[in-house]
């Protein structure tokens, strides 16, 4: 049997398909906003290997890691977590009933389900490092602004995921309760919750992973948590402290995605 | 059988899905205590028809009244009561997989009962956990109460299904193709279960099949549908099989 195509067949097509003006313009448009885009934040490949050597000698003072504050900064990593976990809880709690309102069938009224869906697009959209300066300037400085900053944040995620969890919940269930004389909240408690529990727990531990990444950062900005330590430790170029810090969070994020991992796989 | 005792009165029912009139001026009745079958191809119009009677899906046109309460023009409370009042057992059971079974049959009484009290069977009162228990005992199914519903099999959720139909009380059991999604042993047992509610506890029982010999061995009285239209209405002891089987041709 012959192996080889027939060389006779048919044209092949071309092997890439020209770009229309308007495409081309708008590649050639994008290119030139990513030139001006390097030109005007200085990227710049030799300032990096400059700066080399300061990377050699930092990286030296971190070593051997500084335990003289292990003491503070277990306490600040724990309030971190709490801060996390308090946030997260509230956010959760929050985003469940507008969850309800956000979803397109369990809605009472179309105009309440547009404007929850805007509500939480705000809190979705604005980053959570401006909640936490809104939330220090109304709350003053500590974890408590740290906490409120992680909740209105968690509402825009879980409140987005939550009403899709319901959004995608198997109707037939639900149509059975409504066939049977069931009320909405006897509907959204008995058919809906249940189909979208694995849902709604993915999304809580997903925000819970996040919340304790972004509560180190919240710190920054003295909305509390192990961030401040880590400023402190870089403004009095205490490296081998920073790297301490730097590790401890490290570890508390690890640990916190394997729980998170464990307890998503034992949830579905 | 007195007209004025029907549990179902019906008449000049219409309804159009995608430009086709799938129910066309159907009148329909059902006497206490009667089992009858629906039967008709694909198409014909019975599962329609059965939402039509609960409202599950809007009557173009006609009259219905269900328990004496007037169907096409109740309120949203006068409706759950009606529904309340009425059995639906779907083709494919429409248990909550995640719950258990006890929870999906004190489902059956949300409709009687405050949401609070019977969401889930752990909250529920214990005189309601016991009848959801009865209605178990009723399919034959009470030892798999702690089970998960989707951990059961065709006939279990079918039965589970039933009992939680049981749960509301109901003087009116509707059943759209019961036993359509369950192999044959199965599909008898279902079948059974109905007529021992219409013989033995005097329940209305409406059914729709495609199985000629449920709907001759199991119902007091057919009714065929073609293209929207009762074709054939008659005592189930009347009719030859060949004529059953002619409304699928």
């Amino acid at each position: 049997m012959r192996s080889t195509p027939d060389a006779a067949g048919p044209a092949a097509p071309a092997r890439f398909e020209p770009p229309g003006a308007l495409a081309f313009a708008l590649g050639v448009a994008a290119f030139a906003f990513l030139v001006s885009a390097f030109r005007a934040t200085d990227v710049s490949l030799p300032e990096l290997v400059r700066g080399g050597p300061s990377a050699l000698r930092i990286l030296g003072e971190m070593f051997p890691p500084s335990l003289d504050r292990l003491g503070p900064v277990a306490g600040s990593l724990l309030q971190t977590f709490q801060m996390a976990v308090a946030g997260t809880a509230i956010g959760c709690a929050l985003s469940l009933p507008l969850a309800v309102l956000a979803t397109r069938h369990l809605s009472p009224h179309p105009v309440l389900h547009h404007a929850t869906r805007v509500v939480v697009a705000i809190c979705r959209t604005v980053p959570d490092l401006v909640w936490a300066l809104l939330f220090v300037a109304i709350v003053g400085l500590g974890p408590f602004a740290g906490v409120l900053a992680i909740a209105v944040d968690k509402i825009g995620f879980c409140g987005r995921f939550f009403a899709e969890a319901m959004e995608e919940a198997d109707r037939k269930p639900q149509e059975a309760l409504r066939a049977l004389g069931a009320g909405r909240p006897a509907i959204i408690l008995g058919a809906v919750l249940p189909a979208a529990t694995p849902g709604l727990i993915n999304a809580a531990l997903f925000s819970l992973e996040k919340a304790t990444r972004s509560s180190v950062v919240l710190g920054l900005v003295g909305a509390g948590g192990i961030g401040i330590e880590l400023q402190v430790s870089m403004d009095m170029f205490r490296y081998d402290e920073a790297i301490t810090i730097i590790l401890a969070i490290l570890a508390l994020v690890v640990v916190v995605e394997q729980c998170s991992a464990w307890l998503r796989r034992r949830a579905m | 059988m007195a007209r004025a005792a029907a549990v179902i009165e019906a008449s000049g029912l219409v309804k159009e899905l995608g430009g086709r009139r799938v129910v066309d001026d159907v009148a329909f009745v059902a006497s206490p205590g009667e089992c009858v079958a629906l039967v008709g191809a694909n198409g014909a119009g019975k599962s329609t028809l059965l939402r039509l009677l609960v409202r599950l899906v809007e009557p173009d046109a006609g009259r219905i009244r269900i328990h004496g309460i007037d169907a096409v023009g109740a309120s949203t409370t006068a409706l759950r009561d009606l529904r309340r009042r009425t059995g639906f057992v779907f083709q494919h059971h429409y248990l909550v997989g995640r719950a258990s079974t006890l929870t999906n049959v004190v489902h059956g009484a949300l409709g009687r009962v405050a949401w609070w009290r019977a969401f889930t069977q752990g909250v529920a009162p214990a005189a309601l956990r016991g009848e959801a228990m009865a209605c178990l005992s009723r399919v034959g199914l009470p030892h798999v109460a702690a089970q998960r519903a989707d951990r059961l099999s065709g006939g279990q959720s079918q039965r589970v299904a039933i009992a939680r139909a049981l749960m509301q009380r109901p003087a009116l059991l509707l059943a759209d193709e019961p036993a359509a999604s369950l192999d044959p042993s199965a599909g008898e047992e279902v079948m059974g279960v109905f007529r021992a509610l219409a013989r033995e506890e005097g329940m209305t029982v409406v059914f729709t099949s495609h199985h000629v010999s449920h709907a001759l061995g199991y119902s007091d009285r057919i009714v065929g549908l073609r293209a929207g239209r009762i074709v054939l209405d008659a005592p189930t002891g009347s009719i030859e099989a060949g004529t059953v089987h002619a409304l699928y041709s």
